[in-house]
């Protein structure tokens, strides 16, 4: 299995590294080649990040407070004030906080995200229904990431998973791009996405998700509109972590060529908006 | 508030002048094609967007009910200089670092900054008869008219700075040629969260008064339906009232902001005519004071004791309505209680208005005007609630009315000295929104006003200001459908309540239907958008 997390290896590591703004470099497990991915989180991310302790937790409610709550609610169940109008007759309602399900993990489909990955979104939002909130400084955010946290109990007990890293990418070319093309038709993606990538194939219209809200899938002609980023590893960490309670599922079980299969989707997906 | 009522007259003219009229029976077929050629475009995604939605990548509901109406989320945004709620992030989002981060200038794209709002009507205006204030306006009883948008408001706002922000209305009217310039009817500069985050705020510039109350003057599902009408004469001449919430009215009738100062001069045929150099009418239908569209002044709120208490504190230049006019500096509190719950918001807010010789109490004495001794004080106050829960939006306001009592010792009984003044008015409004879908909503409103100020100028005889004073109700329907986010068309309809009252009979010799009476229904087509 080619499960596939490629969040840090090593935050002490990374830490050390000297990368300029907005990108962060992973490096291989021991043994490996180190292989780079961009990612937009910056460094300064990690090394400023507080302890999770009470404390935190409570500076981190004041802040949910004042930013959070008119979508996401005063107990985070995705039922503030505005929550209705983003999300009443199609998918994404705000998230549910409470519920555990979160769609924008790099880890596998069902379990808990890790800190990361609700920092990013903190951070970045969900493009089109979540504005980023990068310029919450980065401890407010990670105090954000730990009362968010606190709302589903187990995250108290779930353990940090050993970040896997993601494959070297394959680099753009004719042949990968026809290779992705043809994953593309194996995985029957133009079922949901349409065989031209317009999100108009012919289960679009039925898609919902787990709260029963029509859920259309992305037109992937337009990267300026996926929720979770449009990058080369914003779309690997997509397909193969999925978005759980959504139509959208995880493949890195189904490829037999791992990384290099998704690469190749990936290619080919990013050539329909060239 | 001389200000606004200049502006008043100013608008209502050019909305006159810039009415094109239809053949008879033309606006059906119109009509029809305006829904059908909309009905035809299939808007999947909202391409155009105004600039906050394009700066933050968010739909425009993240911060609309349905555009023009805030939601809390973007009445908070408002509220923070235009900066995301929890936060102060004016210095840097979005925008490009020029030069080092310490010395350096963070600029955002003018794209960022800019936005259209454009609205088109098909008016279908139902009179019970024509007055000789429409057949002077050229307003016939049942023309109907497309209102051009001739006029095209462009918005620039966003953050300079962290903390620092502004907000400029600049409206050009292409057609007029006397308003052919670029005017800024609302311009603030805002200095945000200073002390700490919500603790105060500072709001500096022309800006309208009551942007956080429960029921704001702008922003409104039914926006304002402007008067055609002549306010630079006493009585002001008015063939179609203005259609908007009636408790934001003035409600006073025989008020002027100033006497007015006649001047004799002679045309080069040797004819004498008079002009009139200052003193407009008060429209009884202008909105006012707190509740002015715009007003030159100095704000102050903020949220001290977390996130459901608003408190604001302002003061607006104008000029006393005296003789000789001096600057008054009118005081204002307003304060406002949240409360947030399940898919829901409730708020209650409260305001006080004072404003020292706002007006000058005047009577038409058969073409002679007759001033009061002294201008006096008038005092607004009220109450307004909003509550949205899931797919309703529901709003309200009572606000009252006071001024001093008029002091016309010294004239005759002949020339008003006994004239008889209401020194109270109240106005309601009411309006219920509901969203049948994403792309549905119907309002309802009910708007209703107890009428002030001049009663009648001579008591021993009929004259030209007996029974100006009148009450007026209305209620009005909307229809809106939403082919996209940020365009709206809608059928609206509003229908007087009021039975039919005349004008004095003294000069009235065509037994004329009183302006709020007179305009029995007003149907409406129209386009609303935002890019």
């Amino acid at each position: 299995m080619h499960l596939t997390k490629y969040f840090l290896y090593s935050v002490s590591a990374t830490a050390m590294l000297s990368l300029p703004a907005g990108t962060f470099s992973l490096v291989q497990a021991a043994g490996q080649k180190a292989k780079t991915v961009p990612l937009p989180i910056t460094v300064s991310a990690y090394t400023k990040r507080p302890q999770e302790n009470n404390k935190s937790v409570v500076e981190g409610r004041r802040i949910y407070d004042n930013a959070c709550t008119y979508c996401h609610g005063m107990s985070g169940k995705g039922d503030g004030p505005v929550a209705f109008y983003l999300g009443r007759t199609s998918a994404p309602r705000p998230r549910d906080l409470t519920s555990g399900t979160f769609k924008f993990r790099s880890t596998a489909s069902g379990e808990l995200p890790m800190d990361e990955d609700i920092f990013r979104t903190i951070t970045r939002g969900v493009t089109g229904y979540m504005p980023g909130f990068s310029s919450l400084s980065t401890s407010d955010r990670w105090k954000l990431v730990y009362y968010v946290k606190s709302l589903f109990p187990d995250f108290k007990d779930a353990a940090p998973e050993t970040t896997r890293i993601i494959g070297k990418p394959v680099p753009p070319s004719a042949t990968s791009i026809r290779k992705g093309y043809r994953i593309y038709q194996q995985f029957k993606c133009g079922e949901c996405h349409g065989s031209g990538g317009r999100g108009n194939g012919d289960k679009a219209p039925d898609l919902k998700d787990d709260w029963n809200l029509p859920l259309p899938p992305r037109d992937l002609t337009r990267p300026d509109s996926f929720k979770s980023g449009s990058e080369p590893a914003d779309l690997y960490r997509t397909i193969m972590t999925g978005f759980d309670g959504s139509a959208m599922p995880a493949y890195a079980d189904y490829f037999e060529d791992g990384d290099d299969d998704a690469w190749h989707l990936i290619n080919y997906i990013r050539s329909l908006s060239e | 508030m001389e200000h606004s009522n200049k502006k008043q007259g100013r608008e209502s003219i050019n909305n006159n002048i810039w009415r094109k009229r239809l053949p008879h029976g033309a606006y059906a077929l119109l009509a029809i094609m305006f829904f059908s050629i909309f009905s035809v475009v299939n808007v999947k995604d909202a391409e155009a967007v105004p600039a906050f939605a394009r700066k933050y990548v968010v739909v425009c509901n993240a911060c609309h009910t349905r555009q023009p109406r805030l939601n809390p989320y973007g009445q908070r945004f408002m509220e923070n200089g235009y900066q995301l709620p929890g936060t102060a992030d004016g210095g840097r989002r979005e925008k490009h670092l020029l030069g080092d981060q310490a010395n350096g200038v963070s600029l955002d794209d003018v794209s960022n900054y800019l936005a259209v709002r454009l609205r088109a009507d098909i008016q279908k205006a139902n009179y019970r008869s024509q007055t000789g204030a429409m057949r002077e306006l050229n307003v016939d009883r049942d023309a109907a008219e497309i209102v051009v948008p001739g006029t095209i408001n462009l918005f620039f706002a966003g953050t300079a700075a962290r903390d620092i922000s502004f907000f400029f209305e600049a409206e050009y009217d292409s057609q007029d040629p006397a308003e052919s310039t670029l005017a800024f009817e609302r311009s603030v500069l805002m200095f945000d969260n200073l002390g700490g985050y919500q603790l105060s705020s500072v709001k500096l510039g022309v800006f309208d008064p009551s942007s956080f109350f429960s029921f704001p003057t702008h922003r409104q599902q039914l926006n304002p339906v402007k008067a055609i009408a002549e306010s630079n004469e006493f009585p002001p001449t008015i063939a179609r009232i203005p259609l908007l919430p009636l408790a934001f009215a003035s409600r006073m009738f025989g008020l002027t902001t100033g006497p007015s100062k006649l001047r004799t001069s002679t045309t080069a045929g040797g004819d004498a005519f008079t002009t009139t150099e200052d003193g407009f009418a008060i429209m009884p239908l202008e909105p006012y004071l707190f509740n002015a569209p715009y007003q030159k002044g100095i704000s102050v709120y903020g949220r001290p004791f977390g996130n459901s208490f608003l408190y604001q504190l302002g003061i607006a230049q104008n000029k006393t309505a005296e003789a000789a006019p001096k600057t008054r500096w009118d005081q204002y509190v307003m304060l406002r209680y949240d409360m947030q719950g399940e898919y829901s918001n409730f708020q209650v807010s409260g305001f006080y208005y004072t404003a020292g010789k706002a007006a000058m109490p005047t009577i038409n004495m058969n073409g002679t005007l007759r001033y009061a001794k002294n201008a006096v004080d008038w005092i607004r106050y009220g109450v307004g609630t909003r509550w949205q829960y899931k797919a309703w939006d529901v709003y309200g306001t009572v606000i009252r009315d006071k001024i001093d009592a008029p002091d016309f010792s010294g004239l005759s009984a002949m020339m008003g000295g006994n004239s008889s003044w209401e020194t109270k008015s109240s106005g309601i409004s009411i309006e219920a929104d509901y969203l049948l879908n994403d792309k549905w909503m119907l309002g309802a409103r009910y708007d209703s006003m107890n009428a002030g100020g001049l009663l009648r100028g001579n008591t021993a005889a009929p004259d030209w200001n007996r029974d100006m004073a009148q009450d007026a109700s209305f209620i009005a329907l909307l229809a809106k459908y939403y082919p996209a986010p940020n365009i709206g068309l809608y059928a609206r309809y509003h229908h007087n309540l009021e039975s039919s009252a005349k004008l004095p009979t003294a000069v009235n010799t065509d037994n004329d239907e009183h302006p709020l009476s007179n305009l029995a229904s007003l149907l409406s087509l129209g386009v609303d958008m935002a890019f």
